[in-house]
């Protein structure tokens, strides 16, 4: 294990291909893996990195006797220009589902074809737990055989990563547009905005509300009810991971405290430059600066772009002083940048594990939420994530797994049957299953079975899988009411990332490396920005 | 002419001719024509599936896209740009080596090399070479000039050019080479023997001569101009530099928002150009033929 996460730390960067390698030995890597492995395809830049990274973190913390430690500091996809994605949401919508919406229909028992159906399913690289699900719901349903397609069935480098994905969002997207298609497929890749523009998804939101069988509060509807493009819910998530801001409470009140209670990245920059005057940890933050960059302009997404009017404003002094001011955060040492940190490193000064007083975090499961509470010495808090002022309140979460119907599908009945199992198979807490879960079960009912069964138990036990073993460690009751708020509370979608802001992170990139000035970065952007607005 | 034709029908060699003809024409009609009406097809309706008439709409919505017209003339500029270039260099290339010439068969191959690498190993060296923190600024720093962008200023389109330029000279010389061969000798003889000085020579026979040769090598150019993209695309990416934004990085782009609408549309009005192009270029070498007759 040790050798493994410090050449992880090392060569975070470079050595996708072999973290890929070492990972998939065992299972507890192996789901992790999905995560980065996810990332990685989306933005395959910054994101290839954050996700090793964050792999790396993670996966090198559960172990030997570091029960205290965390799958920290790796921000993860968290707050990727939200406010870009709820702009396009809303105008790749337009003229789709606007207006056209029916009164709800009557509840009733969906009849399933008795006869022989067959189910195609798609995924790009289908989990262990959608296998085991295919495998359940046939023996189930005898009359049903369900086709798994993969357009890839294990990670082999990110070069042919990337060619397998192109392969597959275009052969999909071609099937889909001639009415033909998998019945069932999994979204994460697929551009759904679009998808949802051309008609081609069928509507889940209508089934949850016709099946009499579908039970909605047993359900975290308060994600479903955010997930919505078009007035109607296409995308349906198998789990998620909560978003969550973490801090040192006893260094941050020790060095005057701050307000998080509706702040800004601009005000999380402010009170993080004092804070770091003090000095009881070197750093406020650790993040990337084309990242930390595509957030901030997130923020104000209505100043930069004005996606009706076709309009880029990146040309503008705003974005050339935003830029120099992320730059200014990272030069100040007041944001560390993950690229350069060494998680490996026993001194302060580049382990941004040990010397922030943030965390920006994705909690990949309730046992690994009681582990990050434990660090700082048992002094975590859960602080407010910064966030533009017109946001509004609530917590953050990544869609994870995303499902969609065709809506050319001929076995539409047989399909929604399907994705329903999914939902409840994640609750089934099938031993099996649940190892190679990834995140939180969007189903209520699996949660709370989850959160029950470690308050009864009131322990975490050890375990040794392969390589990574950790200590038993006691269930600390009121971190889990916290986390009961947090995955209630959670009402924004984050981490999807969006052409623009890919755009911006990728160019960005040279003003930070101090390659290129921030105008010749700015007007780059601004450039691409309106070729893409203007298609 | 036509009792001729019809005598050849009666014959059976018609016969004959077309059911030879027949695999390439089918395989033509199902790789091409088809998809291509269906295509047009698409471009005339609102979706691929139980889709509308809805006319010019989609034609409309295209000429209005600022991203389609600034595609369409950044391809016209590279086409109108690039093959006058290429032709000039090509033919004074071929003029140079039709003569002997110190080492000609070596830089006749070595001209006609880049057509024989794969596209992939081109596009490694040309990164590599032209890349912000690439070999080429590499040199210009050790000149003691500053470092330019190549593929994201306003040099990419002349970058594209050289690159273009340098891929297909060795292709278009060769044809020359073989049009100048098929000129008689005599033709040079007499007019020397009249005193014709070799300019007199070259405009007035070898460019004459040459000029069934040249429409086809501007043609082939054409097309060719169209193939950069693929470089392009593997250098720079979906979103390149707006100069560098050709007609299809649109539609490969349309592809993926899929908006088979306007890539159809695009495509249609593509295919109209190039048709007309070809269309009078050839018509042009008829009316040459029959006059040289």
């Amino acid at each position: 294990m040790e050798t493994i996460c410090s050449q992880v730390g090392e060569e975070m960067a470079t050595s996708v291909y072999y973290i890929g390698r070492a990972a998939g030995n065992t299972e507890r890597f192996g789901r992790r893996l999905n995560i980065g492995r996810w990332m990685a395809m989306k933005r395959i830049g910054l994101m290839t990195a954050l996700g090793v990274l964050l792999l790396s973190v993670s996966a090198c913390s559960g172990n030997g006797g570091n029960a205290g430690g965390s799958p920290s500091a790796a921000n993860g996809q968290s707050g990727s220009s939200a406010g870009a994605q709820q702009t396009n949401a809303q105008t790749d919508g337009k003229g789709a589902g606007a207006g056209t919406k029916a009164p709800v229909p009557a509840r009733e028992e969906i009849k399933l074809p008795t006869g022989p159906v067959k189910l195609v399913v798609a995924s790009f690289e289908p989990s262990e737990q959608l296998k085991q699900a295919v495998k359940k719901y046939e023996q189930a349903h005898p009359n049903v055989t369900v086709e798994l397609q993969a357009a890839q069935s294990e990670f082999k480098s990110l070069d042919s990563q990337i060619a397998n994905i192109e392969k597959y969002v275009a052969t999909t997207n071609t099937a889909l547009l001639s009415g033909k298609g998998p019945d069932v497929m999994e979204l994460d890749l697929l551009p759904r905005e679009k998808l949802v523009g051309r008609g081609l998804l069928a509507d889940l939101g209508d089934w949850m509300n016709r099946d009499a069988d579908f039970n909605k509060p047993d359900y975290f509807v308060n994600l479903l009810d955010n997930l919505q493009i078009a007035g109607g819910l296409y995308a349906m998530p198998l789990s998620f991971y909560p978003v969550a801001l973490l801090g040192d409470e006893a260094a941050i009140e020790k060095d005057g405290g701050v307000q998080d209670g509706d702040w800004t990245w601009d005000e999380f920059a402010e009170s993080a430059k004092r804070l770091i005057q003090k000095g009881t940890h070197p750093h406020a933050l650790a993040n990337t600066p084309d990242y930390m960059l595509s957030e901030l302009v997130g923020e104000r997404y209505a100043q930069f772009v004005d996606e009706a009017g076709r309009r880029a404003n990146f040309d503008s002094p705003d974005f050339a002083g935003l830029m120099t001011q992320v730059k200014q955060l990272f030069d100040d040492g007041v944001v560390i940048d993950l690229m350069k940190a060494n998680f490996r490193s026993e001194s302060m000064a580049d382990n941004p594990k040990i010397n922030t007083y943030f965390q920006s975090t994705q909690i990949p499961s309730p046992m690994e939420f009681l582990m990050l509470m434990d660090q700082y010495g048992g002094n975590t808090r859960v602080y407010t994530k910064p966030h533009a002022k017109e946001m509004g309140p609530g917590g953050y979460f990544i869609a994870n797994q995303t499902m969609g119907i065709n809506a050319a599908s001929p076995v539409k009945e047989q399909a929604w049957d399907f994705l329903k199992f999914l939902l409840s198979e994640q609750g089934a807490a099938d031993p099996d299953i649940s190892l190679g879960h990834t995140g939180f079960p969007i189903s209520k009912i699996a949660y709370d079975k989850e959160i029950k069964k470690l308050r009864d138990e009131g322990e975490v036990p050890g375990y040794k899988n392969g390589p990574a073993e950790s200590d038993p460690f006691k269930v600390n009751e009121a971190h889990l009411d916290l986390l009961d708020g947090i995955v209630t509370a959670a009402v924004h979608p984050v981490g999807q990332s969006t052409k623009i802001g890919d755009i911006i992170s990728e160019e960005s990139k040279a003003f930070f490396t101090g390659q290129k000035s921030a105008a010749t970065v700015a007007k780059l952007i601004q450039n691409k920005v309106t070729t893409y607005l203007n298609e | 002419m036509s009792r001729r034709l019809r005598g050849r029908w009666r014959g059976g060699d018609g016969a004959a001719a077309l059911l030879f003809l027949a695999p390439g024409a089918a395989g033509f009609a199902l790789f091409y024509l088809f998809p291509f009406a269906m295509g047009l097809w698409y471009s005339l309706t609102d979706r691929t599936i139980g889709g509308r008439f809805v006319g010019l709409a989609n034609y409309e919505a295209l000429l209005a896209s600022g991203s389609f017209r600034k595609a369409a003339a950044n391809t016209l500029l590279f086409t109108g740009v690039s093959v006058p270039i290429l032709i000039a260099l090509s033919l004074g290339l071929a003029l140079l080596l039709s003569r002997p010439l110190f080492l000609r068969r070596w830089l006749q191959t070595a001209f006609v090399l880049p057509l024989v690498v794969p596209v992939a190993s081109v596009v490694a060296i040309w990164q590599i070479f032209l890349d912000w923190n690439g070999s080429l600024n590499a040199w210009l720093h050790g000149l003691g000039y500053g470092r330019i962008d190549w593929l994201q200023s306003d040099w990419a389109m002349p970058t594209l050019v050289a690159m273009y330029v340098w891929k297909n000279v060795g292709y278009d010389m060769i044809l020359f080479l073989a049009g100048l061969l098929s000129i008689p000798q005599s033709y040079y003889e007499t007019a020397r023997i009249e005193g014709a000085g070799r300019l007199r020579q070259l405009t007035h026979i070898t460019l004459v001569y040459l000029t069934p040769t040249t429409v086809f090598v501007i043609l082939i150019s054409i097309i060719n101009s169209f193939k950069v993209f693929r470089e392009t695309y593997l250098l720079a990416g979906d979103y390149p530099y707006d100069r560098i934004y050709m007609l299809q990085h649109y539609m490969n782009n349309m592809f993926f928002s899929l908006d088979i609408q306007k890539l159809t549309s695009a495509a249609a009005l593509m295919v109209g150009c190039i048709v007309i192009l070809a269309g009078s270029l050839l018509a042009a070498e008829k009316r040459f033929r029959s006059w040289m007759e």
